[in-house]
């Protein structure tokens, strides 16, 4: 349908390399869904060389040609302000290290911005590579009263422009099609003016021409807007529905996470039962199945907070949260679109972290991900529940509130105002580096999400946490059983010991104690003596470097409880075996407190490691956050001892 | 398309008076006023500037304050028919010439 | 600054069709005289010939010259020019009776072009019939034919765009007969404009 794109008869493509083609476009221009269009779902992710920037290339089958598609960093300008930025620019020039200058361009441009976006479009054709204008939401603009004749716009610009609208589909065929005509595309035969004021007449002229007439203002998102970004309804709303999201992100996924419990613990069941070997059966039912569960019993939460997560992106309200945090995150050096990557690492650092792509300077991006893991996730709600059992009087009030309940409160306080202070640093160590990247965001019109766009999203998020979390998460726990029942013991050696073998929680007990990872426990207990942990706990913290959860498992198991995953009253008697506080209780206030702010500021969970090595591309940061938290959250926990020692607990 | 001339009846009014003194950068844009950009302010860092200029604050192109956030920073704009919002100090870079109320 | 911006020209490369405002320059055809910028061009070899249309300066390119080597300059001089409207001075010896004769070209050329891709890209085809007084007549065919959606869209199309090349435009019709034999009888003329 444009105009000047010609039907060339057709190379034969299969014999050739696959050309390459770049996406190019400002960050709300649809040019995902065009990519997610032209791709399907068979998109590969991962990082430039060196860069927390995430890379997208995925392939477009027409007939016989096969394209390979980019999808590079979205961008306002070609004359970059952040390191993202710069990367598309190095990609365009063939400087960018590991990926090649692509053969040709596909520029997206929203119609409803087309005022803003023609300058940079103005840009990218000065490059001179062949390119192909993609003008998306064109329904929106009709919607709104606007119009643009797209083959006056392609004829102004002397390339081919095609529309499509990306959410619906719309247009992907076409601009398939359009693909395999790449060779002799038109180009301009004066590339657009680089001179601000020449250009400004060049783009005037342009829609002068396409006869275009920009799109009213859209009357519901005002209405909407002067609700929910008003000083008092808007705060209020705001509350109101970060509540909601909480909620659901709790009530709703419980369910769902009991029923992925049941299953795994029948699964256990069903490999104790038939399989004969105590040794294989441990293995497949404690360290495999309940791996695999250990990861599964997440993904429920996940998905609905990724869920959530795409769902507020595609109707425009995380950008007015954004719009109305920011001020409060500006004090921590941060923006508003960090507030939310932060928020959701209440439940999980992993959609958090992931969450930071949004943010488009790479120094905040850091600082957040080195903050993310401080938040309170709920893998630390089940040691919390514990530790605080053993510490507090359920019964004790201060007010009208329960003792319990405040401590709890207390410890999400401290992870939030310590994230919020190791924000602030990151950010600022950061910043010494050149200057920052100014503070700007677009507010895009409300706009009712395509149902497809939101699962899509959902999905590859879901699945990114899948592939990268589960092979990391197996592989730990894994380790951790054999480390926990390595060496092997023969019944003949647990009678010599005086070991009742058909009392399998003494066995347990026994192998534990005599077992590599009580060596461990050992090794590491003249690092964790100040703090008041023994062997046994330093074993527990050792297991829970895996994943948190899995401390209060491996407690039950080390103290030998009759029920593992209930082990208060087996802890609660538990005595130092020896050492100068030998026969002293173990769990006293000094040390349950020190035991809590340790798991307040520990990086005890591999698969946020392995995320922050996927998003920052290297292993430098996850070694970063993992180091500075770790000795953190020691030196927190000595305070804490200290302190409970000097109030006299 | 007024001159400011009739806005400048206070001089000084810096106060908490309703007629402020003409607004001469977009960040003393009340919500609901208009402005054309002069010029952006060439003594801010030249990240700033670029910017400002590709996201739409060309000299001659019509801004109109929308609202503030419910800490009165940042201030959301309508330029070149879409919305952004900027903090203070980066509105503050870009200088404004006539109002219109 | 006044909004421009360039097209090219089907079929010749040497020529580029500067896109200006209605309204900003006097008239359509050659000129005697232009403003000094773009007078230092000519002189210097850079462009080869300027005319006026409704709504466009035609700039032909001096020998050995290309576009994109010359653009941004010619760009830059003709901002300057246009910023000078008493200085394009029409050449008023040419006899303007050959005005159908120009009309008949112009329409030639937008009927070969886009307008005529967008008929046939949607199975349809539009001919030019005839030429007279400013009238132009054109035939539709295909699936064009007595589909009045089409004429409208067609009839908008054409005349827009046939306007800006010739103001002298006074009506575009459609005939429902068949294509006149003599339809093309400018054509053997070789119009050059």
């Amino acid at each position: 349908m444009s105009a000047g794109c010609h039907d060339t008869g057709g190379t034969d493509a299969t014999l050739i390399a696959a050309p390459r083609i770049a996406l190019v476009g400002a960050p709300n221009s649809g040019k995902t869904s065009v990519f997610n269009g032209l791709t399907g779902l068979r998109a590969k992710t991962g990082n430039y060389p060196g860069v927390t920037v995430s890379r997208f290339v995925g392939t477009s089958r027409t007939g016989s040609h096969r394209h390979v598609i980019e999808d590079l960093p979205g961008t306002y300008s070609l004359e970059p302000v952040s390191p993202d930025e710069r990367i598309t620019v190095d990609v365009l020039d063939g400087r960018q290290e590991g990926a090649d200058r692509p053969d040709a361009l596909l520029v997206v441009v929203d119609a409803t911005t087309l005022r803003r976006s023609l300058g940079f479009v103005a840009q990218v054709l000065a490059r001179g590579l062949p390119a192909c204008v993609v003008v998306t939401f064109t329904d929106e603009l009709a919607r709104r009263q606007g119009r643009l004749d797209i083959d006056a716009f392609a004829q102004a610009l002397g390339v081919p422009a095609l529309p499509v609208v990306g959410h619906r589909g719309l247009g992907i065929g076409q601009l398939r099609e359009q693909l395999t005509t790449w060779r002799t595309w038109p180009a301009p035969a004066v590339a657009p003016p680089t001179d601000p004021d020449e250009r400004e007449a060049w783009a005037e002229s342009i829609l002068a021409f396409a006869g275009y007439r920009p799109p009213e203002r859209h009357r519901v998102t005002q209405r909407v807007d002067a609700v929910l970004l008003h000083p008092v309804w808007g705060t209020a709303v705001f509350f109101a529905v970060m509540a909601v999201f909480f909620q659901t992100v709790f009530t709703v996924a419980a369910p769902l996470q009991d029923w992925v419990e049941a299953l795994f613990a029948w699964l256990s069941g069903l490999v104790d039962a038939h399989v004969g070997n105590p040794w294989v059966s441990g293995l497949l039912a404690d360290a495999l199945i309940a791996g695999v569960g250990g990861v599964l019993v997440f993904v429920p939460q996940i998905v609905l907070l990724f869920l959530l997560l795409a769902l507020l992106e595609g109707v425009g309200y995380l950008a007015r949260a954004a719009f109305l945090m920011d001020r409060v995150m500006a004090r921590f050096g941060l923006e508003g679109r960090a507030f939310v990557a932060l928020l959701s690492s209440f439940a999980c650092a992993i959609p958090g972290i992931m969450a930071t792509r949004t943010l488009p300077s790479a120094r905040d991006r850091l600082a957040t991900m080195m903050a993310a893991p401080l938040m309170t996730c709920s893998a630390r709600l089940p040691v919390y529940v514990l530790l605080i059992g053993l510490l507090v009087d359920p019964s004790a009030k201060l007010g009208p509130f329960g003792a319990q309940g405040l401590v709890m409160f207390g410890l999400y306080l401290l992870g939030a105002v310590s994230a919020m202070l190791a924000a602030w640093v990151f950010k600022k160590l950061g910043d010494r580096h050149g200057q920052a990247v100014p503070f700007f965001m677009e507010m895009p019109p409300y706009r009712l999400p395509a149902p497809r766009a939101v699962l899509v999203a959902m999905g590859s998020s879901a699945r990114t946490f899948l592939r990268k979390c589960s092979t990391v998460i197996v592989a730990t726990s894994v380790v951790l059983w054999l480390l926990l029942n390595l060496p092997l013991h023969s019944d003949a050696q647990l009678r010599a010991a005086g070991v009742d073998t058909t009392d399998s929680v003494a066995v347990s007990a026994y192998t534990v104690d005599h077992s590599y990872a009580a060596d461990l426990g050992r090794l590491v207990a003249p690092v964790f003596d100040p703090l008041g942990f023994d062997w046994r706990i330093n074993v527990g913290v050792l297991s829970a470097q895996a994943a948190r959860e899995t401390f209060v498992a491996t407690l039950g198991q080390v103290a030998a409880a009759e029920d593992p995953e209930k082990p208060e009253q087996a802890l609660r008697t538990m005595t130092y075996p020896d050492g100068p506080r030998a026969g002293e209780p173990v769990f006293t206030a000094p040390t349950i407190a020190a035991l809590l702010v340790y798991f307040v500021y520990a990086l005890q969970c591999m698969a946020t490691v392995a995320v922050l090595r996927r998003e920052t591309g290297t292993w430098r940061w996850p070694m970063t956050a993992f180091t500075y938290l770790t000795v953190l959250a020691w030196l927190m926990a000595y305070l804490a001892r200290t302190a409970t020692v000097l109030l006299g607990g | 398309m007024t001159a400011s001339g009739g806005v400048h009846e206070e001089a000084g009014g810096r106060g908490p008076t309703v007629m402020d003194a003409a607004p001469r950068s977009l960040a003393d844009l009340v919500p609901g006023a208009r402005a054309a950009v002069a010029r952006v302010a060439t003594d801010a860092a030249p990240a700033v500037v670029r910017r400002l200029h590709d996201l739409g604050f060309t000299p001659g192109a019509v801004v109109e304050a929308v609202r503030r956030a419910p800490l009165r920073d940042p201030v959301l704009y309508r330029v070149k028919d879409y919305e952004v919002c900027l903090r203070r100090a980066q509105a503050a870079c870009v200088h404004i010439v006539e109002v219109e109320r | 600054m006044i909004p421009v911006h360039p097209q090219q020209v089907p079929g010749r490369p040497d020529r580029l069709r500067w896109i200006v405002p209605a309204g900003t320059l006097p008239g359509a055809g050659p000129l005697a005289g232009v403003p000094a910028p773009l007078a230092a061009l000519l002189a210097d070899g850079t462009l080869g010939q300027i005319t006026l249309e409704g709504e466009a300066v035609v700039t032909r390119l001096g020998a050995d010259r290309t576009w994109p080597r010359e653009g941004a300059r010619v760009r830059t001089a003709l901002h300057a020019a246009l910023g000078d409207p008493e200085g394009w001075i029409r050449d008023t010896g040419t006899a303007p009776c050959d005005d159908d004769a120009q009309l008949y070209a112009a329409a030639q050329e937008v009927l070969a072009g886009e307008v005529g891709d967008f008929a046939r890209s949607h199975g349809g085809s539009i001919d030019l019939v005839d030429v007279h007084e400013g009238i132009v007549t054109v035939r539709l065919g295909g699936t064009c034919h007595g589909c009045p959606a089409s004429w409208f869209t067609l009839h908008q199309r054409l005349e827009r765009r046939l306007r800006r090349l010739h103001p002298g435009l006074r009506e575009v019709r459609n005939t429902g007969g068949p294509v006149s034999r003599f339809g093309r009888r400018y054509d053997a003329r070789g119009v050059s404009s």
